[in-house]
């Protein structure tokens, strides 16, 4: 078992093969004991991030023992690929309901997942991300994800054209 | 030259390219903390795995104060079920921090940022919908910037995305398709991307506008990107063509400034005149001739086939040699209003690495000495493209040009324009060049397919724009005899 300790102190025991779903996990346990402190990730992001690779671990099915995670983490590096799908459709359909939630939530997890480098995870966040923007406005995509409009109004004039040609279509 | 962050695949390109590399470890450490923060991404980036791994046993020794200090900055209250020592303290520091919480997705790590966007960008490669990615580069500075960095030129990806890809150069590899169709009774010319194969499928997306001024020594041709309002007094107006008084020769005048500054312009003429409009900042654009269109009759009067040719001011002629690039592209439409946003955009612009936008711009309001030492080193000959001529057909008794079905209908408009291996109007100096292999390349093809509707493809060197204006000349040409 390793003990993980969030930001605010919760520790939470996970099984080796859970807590390895982040590389940098086990990239840590290989060389220290077994009580991972992680400073910036609050308990309750902490505990959807595990039950994610909980259940990723389950399905999953990596050689995950200590003594060949160096090599598994090497063969892995090199055969990232980017949006990698799921292949298993009902661990997709799980997944799909995982990440239902509000984008203040996703911000976290994303965070957290990019920070334990837990590459499916961060793939699923930003798909999802790059989903809700599609197909709305500077305007709506804004207010959706609270991000501030910092042009001045004379740049904003030049995007308002920009934009008034990319949607004309007569 | 190629985008610092272009193509391939995920922040894992990332991770390999050299500029904007921040480790993604970085995040790791907290914000506030002030111990390990560094705003210097490259710092961060060299930490070695090693000493990452001893800070993690740094953090880890001293737990108690340093995580306290993060998590009280990025906490957001949470529920139940963690064995927390210190849920209370936790929320009553949570509380006051709601308005820095509400604003975070601007604070994504590039890397992320650069992640979303790319998949915005691949999964919405065909208009209308990339269109989005327009709204993209909308939301915020830091959003544009990266939009910025992941959407390739058309030169380099084929696609156009912005409006200021129409005055950028067609592609390299393959052709841009588009159409044009007529409205006679207003006058009015429309240019659309083609989006489905066909010749007659009216499935486009607008481009550019132009509408037919006749004037009591010439005819002029006003450009818009707006389809609808096709007037010099609005800020949709991006530059014109106009004919001389007979018809057989035409300017294209650009409201931006080509590489070469007024070089190009002729001994004598009106160049004074567009350098005091560009000092004043009032005047939101200018009228720099880019361009010269030329028709000739041939031995057989206006019987046979027509000759054009085209002097491109604003593309010197080592454009089409192997390695060669066009200097000085727009990085925005509207100059003046988007300038701020060229610094923004300058760690990956190759533009700004290429060529040296803002010095040239300085030297441009300078005035007449700077100018006549700049017209010195921008000696550099014009691309000069001429029509292909056609070959006479003894069996269907009529000139032809293989246009490989994208044309239907004979007409005397038609035209393909390939490079010209040596201007010989350019000077005795230059000696003849045999023609290099980019030289027999198809540069703009032109040609009807029904009534008012005619197609018109092009490519490398030459922009929607310039490509435009071309065929508008061909509508206008007096030399015409169907």
């Amino acid at each position: 078992m390793i003990k993980l300790v969030s930001g605010d102190g919760a520790e939470f025991e996970v099984e080796e093969e859970v807590a390895f779903q982040s590389k940098i996990i086990k990239d840590i346990v290989a060389d220290a004991d077994d009580v991972i402190p992680l400073p910036t990730v609050s308990s309750k992001v902490l505990i959807q991030v595990i039950e994610y690779c909980r259940k990723h671990a389950a399905v999953n099915s990596f050689p995950l023992s200590p003594s060949s995670s160096a090599a598994a983490a090497a063969s892995s590096s090199s055969s990232i690929s980017y949006s990698k799908p799921v292949s298993d459709p009902a661990l997709r359909a799980w997944d799909n309901e995982f990440v239902k939630l509000n984008n203040s939530s996703l911000f976290d997890i994303v965070i957290a997942a990019n920070y334990l480098d837990i590459e499916e995870l961060v793939d699923l966040v930003l798909e999802t991300v790059a989903d809700r923007i599609k197909g709305k406005q500077a305007q709506e995509i804004r207010r959706q994800f609270n991000i501030e409009n910092d042009f001045t109004p004379e740049e904003e004039e030049a995007l308002r054209r920009e934009n008034s040609w990319a949607f004309q279509n007569n | 030259m190629e985008w610092r962050c272009h193509g391939g695949n995920g922040r894992h390109d990332l991770d390999r390219c050299d500029t904007p590399q921040r480790d993604r470890y970085g995040s790791l450490f907290p914000e506030k903390s002030g111990i390990f923060y560094s705003r210097n991404p490259m710092q961060l980036s060299q930490m070695s795995f090693d000493s990452f791994r001893s800070i993690v046993r740094d953090v880890r020794d001293s737990v108690g104060s340093l995580s306290r200090r993060s998590f009280e900055m990025r906490l957001s209250g949470f529920s139940g079920r963690h064995k927390g020592k210190s849920q209370g303290s936790v929320h009553n520091a949570y509380e006051p921090h709601q308005d820095i919480q509400q604003s975070r997705w601007a604070t994504l790590p590039p890397e992320l940022l650069c992640d979303v966007i790319k998949r915005l960008e691949e999964n919405e490669a065909a208009w209308p919908s990339r269109k989005h990615v327009v709204s993209c580069a909308a939301v915020c500075k830091s959003w544009r910037e990266m939009c910025k960095e992941v959407v390739r030129s058309p030169e380099f990806s084929g696609k156009l995305t912005f409006p200021v890809s129409l005055k950028q150069p067609g592609a390299r590899d393959g052709v841009i398709q588009c159409f044009i169709k007529r409205n006679k009774s207003k006058s009015t010319y429309h240019l659309y991307l083609c989006l489905s194969p066909g010749v007659l499928v009216e499935n486009g997306k607008f481009l550019l506008s132009a509408k037919r001024n006749r004037k009591p020594t010439c005819t002029e041709y006003t450009i818009s990107i707006d389809a609808g309002n096709i007037s010099r007094s609005s800020s949709t107006y991006i530059g014109k063509l106009r004919s001389n008084f007979v018809g057989t020769k035409f300017r294209v005048y650009d409201t931006q400034p080509p590489y070469n500054g007024a070089a190009i312009c002729p001994p004598g003429r009106t160049s004074r005149r567009f350098y005091s409009k560009k000092v004043s900042p009032k005047v939101p654009s200018g009228s720099y001739p880019i361009a010269q269109v030329t028709y000739e009759l041939n031995i057989l009067g206006t019987r046979g086939p027509r000759r054009m040719h085209c002097v491109m001011h604003s593309i010197p002629a080592s454009a089409l040699e192997p390695g060669g690039t066009v200097p000085g592209q727009p990085d925005n439409l509207v100059t003046r209003s988007l300038d701020s946003f060229r610094s923004l955009s300058s760690i990956s612009s190759y533009i700004d690495r290429s060529y040296d936008f803002n010095s040239m711009r300085f030297s441009d309001i300078t005035g007449a000495e700077d100018r006549d030492a700049e017209a010195d080193t921008n000696k550099e000959r014009p691309l000069v493209l001429r029509n292909k001529p056609p070959r006479w057909h003894d069996q269907l008794q009529c000139w032809c040009l293989n246009f490989r079905g994208r044309v239907t209908i004979a007409s005397v408009k038609n035209f393909q324009l390939i490079g010209a291996p040596q201007p010989a109007a350019v000077g005795p100096a230059t000696t003849a060049q045999p023609a290099a292999p980019g030289h027999d390349k198809i540069i703009l093809q032109f040609g009807k397919v029904a009534k008012d509707m005619f197609t018109m493809d092009y490519r490398y060197p030459l922009s929607a724009f310039q490509a435009f204006a071309i065929c508008l000349s061909s509508f206008d040409t007096k030399l015409a005899c169907e």
